[in-house]
């Protein structure tokens, strides 16, 4: 049988009262852990065997990928291919900056847990990945199931014949995604020739940071120098472009206070991450002093980990990645909490063309989605050449401001294992560690 | 090592008439641990012999709270430190996970242009500086104009290099001191302190909700478990706790909680002798979110002199608004004994 080709029958994948679950589910618990113990089908998986697929998991293979590129060699990308006893595969990204190889070998630690198993219902195998790690999970785990998750839906696509956002309920757009570029220049003149290209490009909106770092009470200096950067961007980059400012946790709640403020009659965007994650009431200090819609969240793994911000009403805009958060699935579900309590979404996309087109597919089906990031400029590179190599067209790249909704279905894309291959894991790369004039730890 | 002899130094310079009480701590391995307090009573004297006669140095932490919210604490955990240094034979820095940093950023008070201009000349670049307040209040605006007029031009004298903090003196009632806050926030002040008059969390969650000037608070604390309520309530925005006074070990302590509020600390340190600088150096060098230490406000060129030759170095010398770190084990410093007794009360 082949998975695709043509069009699928649905008999093909699905019985309701034959096969190899019913079988299993008769067996006394005894005769069923000993059967766990010998083959590789999960305990529990196998009672839900009767109401799944025909389809089993058989392999899953880890890839991690350095690219030739000077920009982000922190973050060799780390892809997932799980495939199926019927030939589907899906394809899935848990990048995780600076813990490349930790990611990896999380993944290999569900292998277990998903070899032999039904890859359809996701949601369960989501929820087996989370409760069963006991401590449910951080950045590494969240990469790792989220790379896991991606593939799953992937492959869930293939099967029902659809694209994810279809099966998400979207598109809202069918024009696609709106997005943004990031902006890297320093000087009036560059940001000219960023506003001029951006026209060019149709794209509506630019994320840009504050120079230096800062420590967690600042100088008038600093404070200054800070707000004369945003203002320059704004006086260059026109009132037709939306800005958004990334302050990246590098300002404690004090400073990010002050800056704010004044930076209000800019008009931005957003200002994303004002202080760092952990305190959730130390960010609610900031939101309460300033307008400025405060953006946050690409460091949070799970819904769980979301809804005091929401709750607290701190803040406007969530920017959970696909990448760690948990997949497709834990994306659409802040975006559903967001949703509800009138929150809008935004979310971080800096790592791989995977999540970057996983990611996609989830904001074409958000009521509440805003714009969507990736880590490019308006001129595409070296990284954004190997993308259009590896997948035959430019991914990632915007069409009159939107990412353009990929057409086939699971993620809508091929990808030839070789092509990936092709750039070999050089082990992980720390992110940039940077310090104070006095030798003391900053963030960037 | 163990505690051998306990003795007190009340102590007072000739010159502008500071005056503190250094405690001596003697052991059985001739090792002898300094510390500072603003001044001990007989009665608490006798209690730290009891306690702490017979015992190791490297019990610092538990000693300390036998003497929780007594000036004895301060001193005693200050001079525990200096020897648990040196049985180490390393700088109480690295006793404590430091170094973080290769120097301290530093402030002093000063009233008025001469005095910042002379504390300038000597390497500062930060002034705490008060508020002048008027005898009585008539009129409100007026009050707020007249504070405005006197930050703006001392921000200009400053120029881009050096920076001012606000000591209020805790002179003014609520409604001026949120005026004065709301006012100050675009000269950037580094952070206002003692603003108001009655302190209490509802006065000061007005004042952080109607602007964001950093507000320094904890100046009058004896203890440190109020630092909880503090950062609870959300209006501080620097730590400030009395050196001297507390010890490093508890202010290391509140230094961890203020940590995970994104807070950062600065001691007090007004009128106290250099031996709590030379502390104060140590703590700043092994806490993440260190960000300034008070340093004593000496005019005297020879109430600095006497003070250099206590603890036999320049550890109160500011360049380019930064001091620097001891490198010897323990406070890094050797008392001399000579000007101890010069300077006895």
């Amino acid at each position: 049988m082949k998975p695709f080709g043509k069009p699928l029958n649905r008999r093909d994948f699905f019985s309701v009262n034959a096969g190899l679950g019913c079988a299993c589910s008769l067996m006394p618990q005894a005769a069923q852990e000993a059967n766990n113990a010998g083959r590789p089908e999960p305990l529990g998986a196998a009672a839900l065997f009767p109401y799944g697929s025909k389809l089993r998991i058989t392999n899953v293979k880890t890839f991690g990928v350095t690219l030739p590129t000077p920009e982000q060699s922190d973050r060799p990308y780390v892809f997932v291919k799980i495939e199926t006893n019927e030939g589907v595969h899906g394809w899935g990204e848990g990048t995780l900056e600076g813990k490349a190889a930790a990611t990896i070998a999380c993944i290999e630690d569900f292998r277990e847990l998903l070899i032999g198993a039904d890859p359809m219902p996701v949601e369960h195998h989501w929820q087996s990945m989370y409760v069963h790690s006991f401590y449910r999970a951080g950045p590494v785990i969240g990469s790792a199931m989220s790379a896991i998750d991606q593939a799953l839906w992937d492959i869930r696509g293939k099967i029902l014949n659809q694209p994810v956002y279809k099966l998400l309920g979207g598109p809202y757009d069918p024009a696609g995604v709106r997005g943004y570029y990031h902006i890297r220049a320093n000087t009036p003149e560059q940001m000219r020739d960023v506003r001029a290209k951006a026209k060019q490009l149709g794209v509506t909106a630019i994320k840009g940071g504050i120079p230096g770092y800062y420590e967690w009470i600042e100088t008038n200096a600093a404070l200054r120098r800070a707000v004369k950067h945003v203002e320059t961007m704004r006086v260059n980059l026109g009132e037709e472009i939306d800005i958004g400012i990334d302050f990246h946790a590098k300002t404690s709640p004090s400073v990010a206070s002050l800056l704010c403020r004044e930076m209000e009659p800019f008009r931005l965007l957003f200002i994303e991450e004002p202080c760092p994650p952990e305190n959730v009431k130390a960010m609610q200090r900031i939101a309460r002093r300033t307008k400025v819609p405060i953006a946050t969240g690409e460091r949070l793994v799970a819904s769980y980990n979301c809804r005091e911000l929401v709750e607290l009403g701190i803040v406007d805009i969530i920017q959970t990645d696909i990448n760690h958060v948990g997949g497709i699935t834990a994306l659409w579900k802040v975006g559903a909490l967001a949703d509800i309590s009138g929150v809008k979404m935004a979310p971080h996309a800096c790592e791989g063309p995977i999540g970057g087109l996983a990611t996609v597919h989830v904001d074409a089906a958000m009521p509440n989605f805003v714009v969507q990031e990736i880590c490019s400029g308006v001129e595409p590179g070296v990284k954004e050449r190997i993308w259009e190599e590896w997948f035959g067209f430019p991914a990632m790249r915007m069409v009159n401001g939107k990412f353009p909704l990929p057409q086939k279905p699971g993620l809508g894309f091929e990808l030839d294992e070789k092509q990936v291959a092709k750039y070999k894991f050089e082990g992980t790369r720390p992110m940039a560690r940077v310090f104070h004039a006095d030798g003391s730890v900053a963030a960037w | 090592m163990k505690i051998t002899a306990i003795t007190a130094f009340p102590l007072r310079e000739p010159q502008g008439g500071k005056a503190y009480t250094l405690l001596k701590i003697s052991t059985d391995s001739g090792a002898v641990g300094w510390g500072e307090a603003a001044s001990l009573s007989p009665a608490a004297l006798v209690r730290a012999r009891e306690l702490v006669v017979g015992q190791e140095p490297s019990r610092y932490d538990f000693l300390t709270r036998q003497f929780a919210a007594e000036p004895m604490a301060g001193a005693l955990n200050m001079a525990l430190l200096d020897l648990a240094g040196k049985a180490a034979n390393a700088p109480v820095y690295q006793l404590l996970g430091g170094p973080t940093r290769n120097r301290v950023r530093a402030i002093v008070a000063a009233a008025n242009p001469a005095a910042r201009e002379q504390f300038a000349a000597q390497g500062h670049r930060a002034f705490l500086v008060p508020l002048a307040l008027p005898q009585a209040i008539t009129s409100r605006p007026k009050l707020v104009a007249g504070v405005v007029e006197e930050f703006t031009a001392l921000r200009k004298s400053l120029g881009e290099n050096a920076d001012f903090a606000v000591d209020g003196q805790a002179g003014l009632p609520a409604l001026e001191a949120t005026d004065i806050a709301v006012a100050l926030e675009p000269l950037h002040p580094l952070w206002v302190e003692r603003l108001v008059r009655e302190p209490n969390a509802e006065v000061l969650s007005r004042i952080s909700s109607e602007c964001a000037t950093p507000l320094g608070l904890g100046n009058e604390l004896t203890e440190i478990g109020p630092v909880q309520n503090l950062l609870r309530e959300g209006n501080v925005d620097l730590i400030r706790l009395p050196l001297q006074r507390l010890g490093l070990t508890p202010l290391r302590r509140a230094a961890a909680l203020a940590e995970t509020y994104y807070t950062a600390v600065a001691p007090t340190h007004a009128e106290g002798g250099p031996l709590t600088t030379v502390a104060a150096l140590h703590l700043g060098a092994s806490i993440p979110n260190f960000f300034i230490q008070e340093v004593p406000a000496v005019l005297s060129a020879e109430a600095r002199t006497l003070r250099d030759a206590l603890v036999r170095g320049s550890w109160e010398a500011v360049r380019e608004g930064y001091l620097s770190l001891p490198t010897k084990p323990g406070l890094g410093v050797e008392i001399d004994e000579s000007i101890v007794r010069r300077m006895a009360q």
